[in-house]
């Protein structure tokens, strides 16, 4: 990095990654405003129900997911490479672009809401499809700015220094604009429809996603430990391996109950089985880098940033593995599919294995641009990170009571009725749940405040050590 | 460094497993999807004359009674359409034979019957329904399941008042608070009349998919039939 | 094609779930305990706590095909699977090891 002079595609990333925290806050929000009507239905009844809420809440999670990745990306392209992002203007035209076909979207989905059932609804108003209900016209525009990007990247690699992070990226973010293709259209044949809808879905939450992350966390293991970027790059391909081995046909434990051959059953166990593999293969190599960095007095030069990969490392093995082997087997799946247990593991799998690594970015960004040389856990850092971690974390806790009589009572007892539904729904320790989950919700909101605040005041209110000033730029 | 390079730490070797083993495994979900798009093709109305059976079956499913039933072969339920008949193999199948009147007709042609599902398909995503319930239990987890919504025994203790269930699913989600169930009710989504026909009819339909037994003991343990033991 | 899913009672749910998160935990617990007796941060008396954890996760993926109800040869399957798991820490401090070693002998060359 030169000093605090960036690369003109380092301030798009920040531009990037500040929409996707004002999107956070969205997704919070409207979250909040579902974990509510669980308990009230009849809170905001017709002017924002339930699954209007329900779609925003999960849209912005997915948009300002993919916004903070799209601007880590910018963020390590010049830095890795080398040299300025090649085609930078377009790729600023492409972020406006990009920005105001979301509010379009934001704006159609909290005021029109529902439209008539004809083809029309789905070109304009929502396609109607968990997590990508963004109507046509708009998936065709995420493809355009998505082609900008990629020519960003692949422009820019070819002409400057090509990196093993970066050359998995290459391969990883092309795999993952064309899985966007598979959820674009639209068929009678809802079982059809729902295969597809998880070619997007799961290949990338749980395979395309994953090594993004993987590729991302090695820039950041370099960044803030001064890892030693050929061991990091090798053990990333080591990563690839595995992650790709098991989670490509681990695609295969959504497809047990949706109208599909029976021998998935068999494929997606097995192979959903191995996909905590490489979660447990980086938990011991984090261990190894721990054990050996122990007492050499390095210093970590981003403290918030290593401090969010922390999270991250622990929260993917607990929410993606723990939580996810819990109901993955079909044995235990045909009772638990469709319950609040995917919910419980949702929570704390995007938590722990994406959100958690896109503020450390963030943070990266932070240092970056405030030229710090070390940037140090402020008070409010603190604050941001326990109790968001924390919050989640109870809040899986919370929606598991919930998820587990919900599988009692209305899979085991009342044969998933309509009846048996709301009888679970009515239980006290489904409403106890449901109510923990609520308050846990507000932990998390708090903590975003506190996250929000330090990003944006971080720099300033470095704690001061004894001889060093914090504005000692490089 | 002189010495020799151990294949475990060649980054060549590991770039190359990598590539080999995404290879491989996108080569196997390729041929695996192949596979399964044959045998999840919608089914027509020949299969349904030659008592063929498919996952996804034709939707002149709709003219015909549509019950979900322990196959004891499969060693779970399956939606048995137009009445059982003995398997070859053993346990039971569809024998698409007892019709059953459907908004008054059961002579629906293939062509109609189409039309009526492709009408209630886009409603469903029209009106965000997987925002609030599970379909094939995929969805949002705020209301019912609707795999088999058509099965539902609350739906038969509703059939009388309305002359068959079919105009009660109608006459509910054209004005869902009215006929609310639940201190969760539905909101009104501007369902028109022929909307709600077309979603009852895709209702009917999915809850005869072939699920694999999802879900399991569907309606059979409290108040109806135990039907296993 | 054979395929048959048994019934489970309800009342085995709850046991389900915990022994599948423990298998998880266990899993962590040997390689977490291997490795860090390998570094040395643990003293060699502790590699019983890692094969311990090994043990029980043997024992409670038999009582999970158990409770799953699965067959005598998918059985057979899951504890040869966790046969396999016995090597999958030594691997991957093997590479970890070897890695580190072959490039960190030079001074950083990371930036």
């Amino acid at each position: 990095m030169q000093g605090n002079k960036l690369y003109q595609s380092q301030e798009l990333a920040i531009k990037y990654f500040t929409v996707a925290i004002i999107l956070f806050g969205a997704q919070l929000l409207f979250g909040l405003v579902a974990a509510i009507q669980y308990l009230y239905p009849d809170f905001l009844f017709n002017t924002l129900d339930f699954s209007i809420a329900r779609m925003l809440h999960i849209n912005a999670l997915v948009v300002w997911l993919l916004y903070a990745m799209i601007g880590a990306v910018y963020w390590l392209l010049p830095d890795e490479a080398g040299i300025e992002v090649v085609g930078i203007k377009l790729a600023n035209i492409a972020f406006y672009i990009l920005t105001a076909a979301v509010a379009v979207v934001v704006l159609v989905y909290l005021f029109v809401q529902v439209g008539p059932g004809k083809e029309s609804t789905i070109w304009f108003i929502t396609e109607g499809r968990e997590y990508i209900e963004a109507p046509r016209w708009a998936d065709i525009g995420i493809v355009a700015v998505v082609l900008v990007f990629l020519y960003n990247v692949y422009a820019t690699v070819m002409r400057g220094r090509q990196t093993g992070i970066l050359t998995v990226l290459m391969a990883d973010l092309i795999a993952l604009a064309g899985l966007y293709l598979a959820g674009m259209f639209y068929t009678d044949n809802i079982a059809v429809d729902q295969y597809w809808w998880w070619w997007v879905v799961h290949l990338w939450v749980e395979a395309t996603w994953e090594v993004y992350v993987a590729a991302v966390g090695g820039y950041i293991l370099i960044k803030t430990l001064n890892a030693n970027r050929k061991v990091v790059e090798m053990w990333l391909w080591i990563e690839v391996a595995m992650m790709f081995g098991s989670g490509i046909l681990g695609l295969g434990h959504h497809y047990f109950w949706i109208g599909t051959p029976e021998y998935w059953w068999e494929i997606g166990a097995l192979f959903s089985a191995l996909e905590p593999v490489p979660l447990i293969g980086l938990f011991v190599h984090v261990l190894y880098d721990w054990g050996k960095e122990r007492g050499k007095g390095n210093e970590i030069k981003n403290v918030p940033a290593f401090a969010w990969l922390t999270v991250e490392t622990f929260g993917n093995f607990l929410g993606a593995g723990v939580w996810g082997f819990m109901h993955t087997l079909p044995q235990i799946n045909l009772y638990t599919h469709g319950t609040q247990w995917p919910a419980a593991h949702g929570h704390l799998a995007f938590y722990g294995a994406y959100v958690a690594i896109m503020i450390s970015a963030m943070y990266i960004a932070v240092q970056g641009k405030a030229g710090l040389e070390r940037l140090k856990m402020t008070k409010a850092g603190w604050w941001a990170i326990s109790l968001i971690s924390v919050g989640v974390l109870l809040m899986t806790v919370s929606l598991t009571v919930a998820a587990y009589t919900q599988t009692m009572v209305e899979r085991g007892m009342h044969g998933a009725t309509w009846e048996g539904y709301f009888a679970a729904q009515s239980n006290m320790w489904f409403l106890q749940g449901i109510g923990w989950r609520l308050v846990t919700g507000l932990a998390v909101i708090v903590g975003y405040g506190f996250l929000v605040y330090d990003l944006i005041t971080c720099p300033k209110h470095q704690p001061v050590e004894e001889g060093e000033t914090a504005a000692a730029a490089a | 460094m002189a010495q020799k390079v151990s294949v475990w730490t060649s980054n060549r070797f590991w770039r190359r497993s990598a590539t080999w083993i995404t290879g491989v495994a996108s080569v196997l979900l390729i041929l695996l999807t192949f596979d399964s798009m044959a045998q999840m093709k919608m089914g027509t109305a020949e299969d349904i004359a030659k008592k063929i059976d498919k996952r996804i079956p034709s939707p002149l499913v709709i003219n015909y009674t549509i019950e979900y039933k322990l196959d004891p072969y499969r060693g779970h339920e399956i939606p048995i359409i137009g009445g059982e008949m003995q398997r070859k193999e053993g346990g039971i199948k569809s024998a698409y034979e007892k019709k059953e009147k459907f908004f008054g007709r059961d002579d629906y042609t293939e062509e109609e019957a189409r039309a009526l599902i492709h009408k209630g398909k886009l409603t469903i995503q029209a009106k965000n329904c997987m925002d609030c319930h599970t379909l094939l239990g995929n969805g949002a987890y705020y209301a019912p399941d609707l795999t088999k919504a058509w099965l539902d025994p609350t739906w038969e203790t509703l059939a009388p008042a309305f002359n068959g269930k079919e105009y009660a699913m109608a006459a509910f989600l054209q004005d869902p608070p009215k006929m609310a169930m639940h201190e969760r009710k539905m909101p009104n989504l501007g369902i028109t009349e022929e909307e709600a026909k077309a979603v009852v009819a895709y209702l009917k339909f999915m809850s005869a998919i072939d699920t694999n037994g999802f879900p399991r003991n569907f309606g059979k343990i409290k108040g109806a039939v135990d039907a296993r033991k | 094609m054979e395929y048959y899913m048994p019934d489970i009672p309800s009342s085995d749910f709850l046991a389900i779930f915990v022994v599948s998160a423990l298998i998880i935990l266990f899993g962590m617990a040997y390689a977490g305990f291997f490795t860090l007796v390998k570094l040395k941060l643990l003293k060699r008396a502790f590699m019983v706590a890692a094969y311990g954890s090994w043990l029980v996760l043997v024992g409670l993926m038999f009582y999970l095909g158990e409770l799953l109800r699965v067959e005598p040869y998918t059985q057979k399957v899951l504890i040869g699977a966790m046969v396999g798991y016995l090597i999958f820490p030594h691997i991957v401090y093997f590479l970890v090891d070897r890695l580190h070693e072959r490039f960190e002998r030079k001074p950083s060359e990371s930036q």
